[in-house]
C-alpha cells in the first residue's frame, strides 16, 4: 500500500516537472522579444552577414589605399616610445609638442596623455617612428630638457625597424596557426561539418570586425594588441562551443528553447567579463592594459552578436534541415 | 553547520585548501617579515666583503635574502634610512652592522622555517674614503627589503630588456662564449639580477636573438656594456704593443682608481657644463711589456715644458675609437713597464652631474678590459627600458585593477542569481586562482611582469565563464537528470573550451620572444590549475549548497 503511495507521489513530481517546463517554455513563448527571435531567426542572421561584410571590405578598402590592413604601433614597425611620469608637475603637452616641433622639426612623432580615474594627468606618452640612434638622442635629451624629468625616471622602447617587421609577421603566424589549430580541436570534439564550420565562422568574424572597427576609430595595434586578438578567439570559440553543447547534444525541449538556455548562460558569461573589462579600462592606467582590454570589450560584444545570432541561426537551419 | 562539515570533507576541497594554503606560504613564507635594506651584492674586497659579508646566491629567493635592520644600534627601515646612517660614517670608523637571515649557522645553507635569526658584523670603513662618498657605500648593493617571495620583474621593478643579434653568423660555442662573457660583464658592472639567454624570434625564423634582462639598470649602461664589442688595443706610432688579452689586472679599488683624478680636479667649461678626469690603472703581461719597450727604442726624445717625452705617444683605443692618449716620459724609454694608467672625461650640467658621469664611464670601461672581447660585435634590436618610478606606480595600479575588476564582477554575478550562495563560491574561487598562480610564480622563482598579469587576467576571465556554465548548467529546472550528469556536461563544454585555449597558448609560446612568451606560460599554468584543482571544487561546493533544495 505505502508502496503504490510513494510511487504515485514519485509519478505525480514528474508531471509537475514536465508541467513546469511546458509552462516555462508558454511563458518563454509568449515574450515578444524571445518570439521575436524565434520567428524571425532566418532574417536575423543577415545583419552579423552584413557586418562582415562591411568588416572585410573596410580592411580590404584600408589595404589598398594604405598598403596596409591595419594600423601599427611603433612596437610592430620600428621606432621609440617615451613614457614621461609627470609627479606633480603641471605641464601642458601640446606646447611641449610645438617646441618640439620648432626644435626638431625632421623626426616625426606623436604623443598623447595617460590618466588616472580622477582625471589626473600622471603621464605623457611621445612616440616616434624614427630609426637612426642619433635622431633618438636627440629627441629623447630634447624632452628631457622640455620636461624637466630626469631621463632615468622615463621609460624608453627602442625597437628596431627589422625586429618590428619580424614580430608583426611572427604574430600574425601565429594567429593563423592557432586558428587552425582551434580549427582542429573543435571538429575533433563535435565531428560533424556545419556546427565546426559554423564556430570558425562567427570565431573569424569576430576578429575582421573587431578589427576593422579598431580601424575606423585609428587605434594603433602593438604587440600587445596582437596578444589581445587571440585571447578574443579564445573567449569566442568559448562561447560557441556552449551554444553548439547545448544545441546538438541535449535532447530536452525544442531547438529554440535550448538556444535561448544557452543564450541565458552565454549572455551571463560575456556579461561578468564585460563588466570586468569596465572597471579595468575606467582604473586603468598602463597603455599596454587599456589596449588589450580596448580590444576584448569591441571583440566580446561582436562576439555576442556573431554567436547567439549567426552560430545560433546557421545551428537552427541546419537542425531543422535535418528534421 | 553539517553542510559545512560535508563541503570541507570532501577530497576535492582538501586538494584546493591545501594546494591555497602550500601557494600562500610560499608567497610570504615568514609571517614576520623585517624591515631594513636586502643585500643584492656584496663588492669584492670592499669593507662588508672584509668583514665577512656575503653576496646572495642569484638564485635565491627574494624573502631569503639577507636584511639590514640596524646600523650602530640606529634602525633601518628602507633605503633612505641606509643612505642617512652611511652620511655620519667617518673614513676608517669602526661600526656594527645587524641582519636578520633566513638560513642557520655562520656559513648559512640550511633554510629557516619561520622566524629569521640574527646575525652581526664589525666593518672598518676605508680609510682613504667617506662611505658616503664612495661609488657604493660600504660595497654594499642594497634594496628595500621584499615583503614577499614573488619576484618582480622589471615591468614593476624597474630595469632593462634588450634584444641582441651578432652581427655576423655565429656558431654554437662562440654564442655560449658570447652569453657568458655578457654574463660577466654585468655582474662586474655590479649588476647582478641579470638574466642573459637566447631566443628564437618566431615560428618560422631560424635565426637566434640574445636576450639581456637587468633589473635595476638603466638604459644608458646596459647599451654601454652590451653594445660594445670590447676589442682593446694600445698603438705606438701605428704599431700594436697589447691588446685587451694582454690586460692581467684592472685596479677598481680606491689605492689606484678614482672617478675624480685627484692631480686634475672638475672644471667648468666655457658653455657652463662641468667636465671631470677618471684615472685608473692597469697591469699589462710580460710580453705586452715587452712588446712596449721595443716599440719605445727607436723612438726621439722631445722635450715640452723642461720635461722630456718620447716623440710618439701611447694611444688605447676601444671598438676602434680613441680612449686616451698618453706622452711617454722618456726615462722609460726601452723599459718594460707592466703599470700603465688609463684615463678619461665624464661631463654633466652640474658638477656633481659630471662627477657621475665620470664614475660611469670610468666603470664601463673598467668592466669590458676586465671581461675581454665578444667574438663578434653584437647589434642593439630593441631595447626596454622601464624606470623604477613608472615600474612602481604600474604596480599600485595593476593591484588596484585586479581588485576592482574582482569586486565588479562579484557584484554581477550576485545581481544575475540573486543569491549570495552563487556570488560567494565565485568569490572564493576566482582568490584561490590568483593565489596559486602567484604562489606556483612564486614557487619556481619567475619574475612578474606584465604577460604574467595578462596570463592571470585571462586565467581568472576563462575561470568565470567556466563557472557561470557549471552555475547553469546545474541550475536547469529540466529533467531528472542525476547531478553527476549535469556536472558531466559542464566540463564536457569547460574541457573543450580548455584544450582550443591550450592549443593557442602553445603555439604562442613556441612563437614570439620575449613578451608573448611569458604570456602563454602564465595562460596554460592558470588554465591548466583551474580546470584540475578550483572548478571542480567550485562544482563540489555549488552541489553541496543546492543539493538539498532540490
Amino acid at each position: 500500500m505505502g508502496k503504490r503511495r510513494q510511487e504515485r507521489r514519485k509519478l505525480q513530481k514528474a508531471e509537475k516537472a514536465t508541467k513546469a517546463t511546458s509552462s516555462e517554455e508558454e511563458v518563454e513563448r509568449r515574450n515578444p522579444v524571445t518570439n521575436f527571435f524565434d520567428k524571425r531567426y532566418k532574417i536575423l542572421i543577415l545583419i552579423p552577414l552584413l557586418l562582415i561584410v562591411f568588416g572585410i571590405a573596410q580592411i580590404a578598402y584600408q589595404d589598398a589605399t594604405t598598403g596596409e590592413f591595419m594600423h601599427r604601433d611603433v612596437t610592430l614597425q620600428g621606432g621609440l616610445t617615451v613614457t614621461i611620469p609627470l609627479g606633480d608637475k603641471e605641464l601642458d603637452r601640446l606646447e611641449i609638442e610645438r617646441q618640439l616641433e620648432n626644435e626638431l622639426p625632421d623626426i616625426d612623432f606623436d604623443s598623447r596623455a595617460l590618466a588616472s580615474p580622477t582625471g589626473r594627468t600622471t603621464a605623457f606618452i611621445f612616440e616616434s617612428t624614427v630609426v637612426e640612434e642619433d635622431k633618438r638622442e636627440q629627441l629623447i635629451n630634447k624632452l628631457v630638457e622640455l620636461t624637466g624629468v630626469d631621463r632615468n625616471e622615463m621609460n624608453l622602447d627602442v625597437i628596431g625597424p627589422a625586429l618590428g617587421e619580424s614580430f608583426y609577421r611572427q604574430a600574425i603566424i601565429a594567429v593563423l596557426v592557432a586558428f587552425v589549430l582551434m580549427a582542429a580541436v573543435v571538429f575533433a570534439y563535435f565531428r560533424s561539418f556545419v556546427p565546426s564550420f559554423a564556430i570558425m565562422l562567427s570565431t573569424f568574424a569576430d576578429i575582421i570586425v573587431t578589427l576593422a572597427i579598431m580601424n575606423l576609430l585609428e587605434i594603433k595595434i602593438s604587440t600587445a594588441g596582437l596578444a589581445a586578438f587571440l585571447m578574443l578567439i579564445g573567449y569566442s570559440i568559448d562561447t560557441d562551443i556552449l551554444l553548439a553543447s547545448r544545441v546538438l547534444r541535449t535532447k530536452e525541449g525544442t531547438i529554440f528553447s535550448r538556444v535561448l538556455s544557452a543564450t541565458k548562460t552565454g549572455l551571463t558569461m560575456v556579461g561578468s567579463t564585460l563588466v570586468a573589462l569596465t572597471v579595468a579600462l575606467i582604473l586603468s592606467q598602463s597603455d599596454v592594459l587599456t589596449q588589450i582590454m580596448m580590444i576584448l570589450f569591441i571583440g566580446l560584444i561582436v562576439d555576442a552578436l556573431m554567436t547567439w545570432i549567426l552560430n545560433a541561426g546557421i545551428l537552427r537551419y541546419y537542425l531543422e534541415r535535418k528534421g | 553547520m553539517g553542510k559545512t562539515k560535508e563541503i570541507l570533507t570532501n577530497w576535492r576541497i582538501i586538494l584546493l585548501i591545501a594546494f591555497v594554503l602550500i601557494f600562500l606560504i610560499s608567497i610570504k613564507p615568514f609571517p614576520m617579515a623585517p624591515d631594513g635594506v636586502a643585500i643584492r651584492y656584496v663588492d669584492d674586497n670592499s669593507s662588508a666583503y672584509l668583514a665577512g659579508m656575503q653576496s646572495p646566491d642569484a638564485q635565491t629567493k627574494p624573502m631569503y635574502r639577507e636584511v639590514i635592520t640596524h646600523i650602530d644600534g640606529v634602525g633601518i627601515s628602507n633605503v633612505a634610512d641606509y643612505q642617512e646612517a652611511i652620511e655620519g660614517i667617518d673614513a676608517n670608523d669602526t661600526f656594527r652592522i645587524r641582519t636578520k637571515t633566513a638560513y642557520f649557522g655562520d656559513e648559512g645553507t640550511t633554510p629557516r622555517l619561520f622566524f629569521k635569526g640574527d646575525r652581526a658584523y664589525t666593518l672598518q670603513a676605508d680609510p682613504y674614503v667617506k662611505p658616503s662618498n664612495q661609488t657604493r657605500p660600504l660595497g654594499l648593493d642594497v634594496y628595500n627589503a621584499p615583503k614577499t617571495n614573488l619576484r618582480m620583474g622589471l615591468d614593476f621593478e624597474g630595469g632593462t630588456r634588450a634584444l641582441l643579434a651578432p652581427e655576423e653568423e655565429v656558431t654554437d660555442e662562440e654564442m655560449q662564449i658570447i652569453i657568458e662573457n655578457l654574463e660577466k660583464r654585468l655582474n662586474v658592472y655590479g649588476l647582478t639580477d641579470v638574466v642573459v639567454r637566447t631566443v628564437r624570434q618566431g615560428l618560422t625564423d631560424a635565426r637566434e636573438l640574445i636576450s639581456v634582462e637587468v633589473a635595476g639598470a638603466n638604459e644608458r649602461e646596459v647599451r654601454e656594456l652590451v653594445g660594445s664589442q670590447g676589442m682593446f688595443e694600445a698603438k705606438i706610432a701605428n704599431e700594436t704593443a697589447f691588446t685587451g688579452e694582454d690586460v692581467n689586472y684592472v685596479c677598481r679599488t680606491s689605492e689606484c682608481s678614482s672617478a675624480v683624478d685627484p692631480n686634475r680636479p672638475c672644471g667648468q667649461r666655457e658653455d657652463g657644463y662641468w667636465t671631470c678626469q677618471f684615472a685608473f690603472s692597469i697591469r699589462i703581461s710580460d710580453e705586452g711589456a715587452q712588446r712596449q719597450a721595443e716599440l719605445t727604442r727607436d723612438l726621439d726624445i722631445v722635450t715640452e715644458n723642461d720635461q722630456q717625452y718620447l716623440s710618439e705617444p701611447i694611444k688605447l683605443y676601444m671598438d676602434g675609437n680613441l680612449v686616451d692618449e698618453l706622452r711617454i716620459s722618456a726615462d722609460l724609454q726601452g723599459q718594460k713597464t707592466t703599470s700603465i694608467q688609463i684615463s678619461g672625461p665624464g661631463t654633466g650640467r652640474t658638477r656633481s652631474e659630471a662627477i657621475e658621469d665620470s664614475r660611469e664611464s670610468m666603470q664601463q670601461l673598467q668592466t669590458v678590459l676586465e671581461t675581454g672581447s665578444l667574438p663578434v660585435k653584437l647589434e642593439i634590436q630593441s631595447m626596454d627600458s622601464v624606470s623604477p618610478t613608472l615600474g612602481a606606480e604600474f604596480l599600485r595600479n595593476a593591484v588596484i585593477v585586479g581588485f576592482g575588476a574582482l569586486l565588479g564582477v562579484i557584484v554581477f554575478i550576485f545581481a544575475r542569481y540573486r543569491d549570495i550562495k552563487a556570488a560567494l563560491p565565485v568569490a572564493i574561487t576566482m582568490v584561490s586562482e590568483v593565489v596559486i598562480i602567484l604562489g606556483i610564480a612564486a614557487l619556481i622563482g619567475w619574475n612578474l611582469d606584465l604577460a604574467a598579469i595578462a596570463g592571470i587576467i585571462i586565467a581568472v576571465g576563462t575561470g568565470i565563464d567556466d563557472q557561470v556554465i557549471i552555475l547553469d548548467e546545474t541550475k536547469r529546472k529540466k529533467g531528472v537528470q542525476s547531478w553527476k550528469e549535469r556536472v558531466k556536461r559542464a566540463f564536457f563544454i569547460i574541457f573543450a573550451a580548455f584544450f582550443t585555449t591550450f592549443a593557442a597558448m602553445i603555439v604562442l609560446f613556441f612563437s614570439g620572444a620575449g613578451l608573448l612568451r611569458g604570456f602563454a606560460l602564465t595562460t596554460i599554468l592558470g588554465i591548466t590549475a583551474g580546470v584540475l584543482i578550483t572548478r571542480p571544487a567550485f562544482a563540489v561546493i555549488i552541489e553541496k549548497l543546492t543539493k538539498d533544495r532540490d
